[in-house]
């Protein structure tokens, strides 16, 4: 036995462990609701129960709550109500207007990413900002604040963002933990600033208007990004030896200007949404089809100018269909299960039971949402976000309401939370896709990264999130403001 | 979002059984068909948009369209070829601690675990389907715009879904494992 194989091991004994756990809690949880005379918010309770087994046992999230809640409906209300659910559910879920914005953005975010324009975001942030201590991760931080705004898709950005900032960082002589954290941050920004997919599940998941949901996104995500941009100046000016100063002294004016037009069709494609939306000309649907088609229009010339021909176009055209499609069904198959879920939560009654015991407790609107920190922290650690953000919406929507906070709030607090967790151990998604950017030569420059420094980079950038989140808290008006000032449709 | 590449050691080089490729053609004939409706959704809002803007004439029909056609479709019909591709969202954080082997037969038995409860969906999702065409659903909208035949796209939709996930399980038990597991791309969220 070597030293390598002993951890996995040990990892692969306690694997296997939780899984007969689990198993016994899945048989005990089915028994219990079949044969066993419950009240009803305990089914309901071991409704999520299930639903969280299912789900760590591989199945598909969605068609594990799925399973889960036509189980709990037998037991809460007999095969009557099982039939009618499992009848229209699967059309009713994917049958909806405000939902049909979830193709367009995915598909707008694709064939930005796949056309190559979202490349010269970091370029002109570095021209324009790489003077300032910690310059070239501020750039890489505002590259992802901008390309947030054109596109709903954190992984895209990170890739776009990661493969050209990291070995510039490191080149200029940047600790690896700060280039790779500043990465994985920008990325987290996609999800808050619109277009954000999250936003528009979260909207339809809590049945709330879409424009006014993502236009909630917008002043928390700008100051996320100077958040962010403030803890690295600060970091680089404590200490220098973090990101020595880069020498711009060739970056001319013209230079910076030139740079500039190399983001106007992004800066396009963000006046047309996020335009649109505050102005109230368009719907969130009708704001991502123009997107869209600005997307394909300045994509298909940015492939021409480049001198990539026809063939180009059309394989940009069909990677980001192909993404498109298998992105929006992901997304709905889970819409479906949470559907389901919803209405055996609701029969259940555990919404109404946590209510009462929030109220019981005396818990206050503060109190209730830094409890909900702590958990949300806990559930990202091994939940999706999309999964932890619907599995939880049924069971806390009211509850939170019953104390006063505002649906709208509680969505940029979710999405916030939710891509915290995208950054944090064992299921730090993000950190695994900027540790595989970051484990190629070219951009490591031919020295190793471990996924330890990733994790250990992105854990200040976690931090400042929460800390904004602890400010929306307290000045819930950072969240409202916007969508009651504007006249979206 | 998460693959199973995690369990992709190298299988037995042999060639996969041809029901396996019937499904697989049939998830990708589906993803035509979604992306046709992606495409068509497109147009049909962009219509509407520059009609109202430029003429004061909206496309007539629009969120009926968007809502009871092109989305179940777009929907419905990339199911199954979201599954052959590995793309649908799983959380694999436990799985991967498990030896292969047992792996493999976790997930080939709780797929089929899914593979019922889908079929039971299909079978729900039919019927409710014949109910509509018997009557000729349509919306209440004016004119009305018909309905009915969208609906069949869940149980099709669902059914696919079903195949193509039993056919995974098939990969696992018989050591072939999902095809698209092996050049998963990632997703777009």
């Amino acid at each position: 036995m070597t030293d390598a194989t002993l951890p996995s091991r040990v990892a692969s004994r306690i694997g296997v462990t939780i899984f007969v756990i689990g198993l016994i809690v899945a048989a005990g949880s089915l028994y219990a609701m079949l044969f066993a005379d419950l009240a009803k918010e305990v089914t309901g309770i071991l409704i999520v129960v299930l639903s969280i087994v299912l789900l760590l046992m591989g199945i598909p999230v969605g068609v594990a709550m799925l399973g889960a809640a036509v189980v709990g409906l037998y037991s809460l209300s007999g095969a009557r109500v099982v039939r009618s659910t499992m009848e229209s559910v699967a059309f009713d879920a994917t049958a909806s207007w405000s939902l049909s914005v979830i193709p367009m953005f995915i598909l707008m975010g694709m064939l930005l990413w796949k056309s190559g324009l979202t490349t010269s975001a970091f370029g002109a942030a570095r021209v324009w900002l790489g003077w300032m201590p910690g310059g070239l991760a501020v750039a890489t931080n505002f590259a992802g604040a901008a390309l947030a705004a054109s596109s709903g898709s954190t992984i895209g950005i990170t890739y776009a963002l990661g493969r050209v900032s990291i070995p510039e960082m490191l080149k200029a002589g940047y600790n690896p933990q700060l280039a790779v954290g500043s990465v994985a941050a920008a990325g987290t920004l996609g999800q808050i600033i619109p277009p954000s997919l999250l936003l528009v599940v979260y909207a339809g998941a809590a049945s709330l208007p879409v424009g006014q949901q993502l236009l909630a996104g917008v002043i928390p995500g700008l100051l996320l990004a100077f958040a962010f941009a403030a803890m690295i100046v600060i970091s680089a000016k404590l200490r220098p030896g973090l990101a020595p100063r880069v020498d711009m002294s060739g970056v001319t004016w013209s230079m910076r200007w030139q740079s500039l037009m190399d983001v106007v069709p992004i800066a396009i494609v963000v006046i047309i949404v996020i335009g649109g939306l505050f102005a109230g000309i368009f719907t969130a649907t009708e704001a991502g089809v123009c997107g869209m088609f600005a997307a394909l229009i300045l994509g298909g010339i940015h492939q021409l100018r480049i001198g990539a021909g026809l063939g180009a176009i059309w394989r940009m055209v069909r990677d980001s269909v192909v993404g498109t499609l298998t992105g929006t069904a992901s997304v709905f198959l889970l819409i479906v299960g949470v559907a389901v879920l919803t209405r055996a939560m609701a029969l259940s009654q555990v919404p109404n039971f946590i209510a009462t015991e929030v109220a019981e407790l005396g818990l206050g609107r503060i109190e209730l949402l830094f409890i909900l920190i702590v958990a949300y922290l806990i559930l990202g650690m091994f939940m999706d976000t999309l999964a932890m953000m619907l599995l939880t919406i049924p069971v806390l929507l009211a509850p939170l309401i019953s104390v006063g906070v505002d649906p709208l709030w509680f969505g940029v607090f979710l999405v916030v939370m939710a891509e915290v967790g995208l950054l944090t151990p064992p299921l730090g998604i993000l950190t695994f896709i900027v540790h595989r950017i970051a484990s190629d030569p070219e951009a490591n420059l031919g020295k190793p990264i471990s996924l330890g420094t990733v994790f250990l980079g992105v854990l200040p950038f976690a931090l400042t999130a929460i800390a904004v989140v602890v400010l929306l808290i307290f000045v819930p008006e950072i969240v409202t403001w916007l969508p009651g000032a504007s006249t979206t449709r | 979002m998460t693959d199973t590449r995690a369990a992709s050691a190298p299988g037995p080089r042999r060639p996969e059984p041809g029901f396996l490729k019937l499904v697989d053609l049939l998830s990708k004939g589906l993803a035509l068909i979604a992306a046709f409706a992606l495409v068509l959704l497109a147009i049909n809002v962009l219509v509407d948009v520059t009609g109202r803007a430029a003429m004061n004439r909206p496309y007539p029909g629009t969120l009926e369209y968007t809502q009871n056609w092109w989305m179940p479709t777009l929907t419905l019909m990339a199911f199954a070829f979201t599954e052959w591709k590995q793309e649908h969202i799983k959380v694999t954080i436990l799985l991967d601690t498990l030896p292969l082997m047992m792996r493999r037969m976790v997930e080939g038995i709780f797929g089929l675990i899914a593979t019922a409860l889908l079929l039971a969906l299909t079978y729900h999702g039919f019927n409710e389907a014949m109910d509509a065409a018997a009557i000729g659903k349509t919306t209440s909208s004016s004119p009305p715009v018909a309905v009915w035949p969208f609906m069949f796209m869940a149980p099709v939709g669902v059914f696919a879904l079903a195949l193509q996930t039993a056919a995974t399980s098939y990969r696992y038990f018989a050591g072939f494992l999902p095809i698209a597991a092996l050049h998963a791309e990632g997703e777009a969220v």
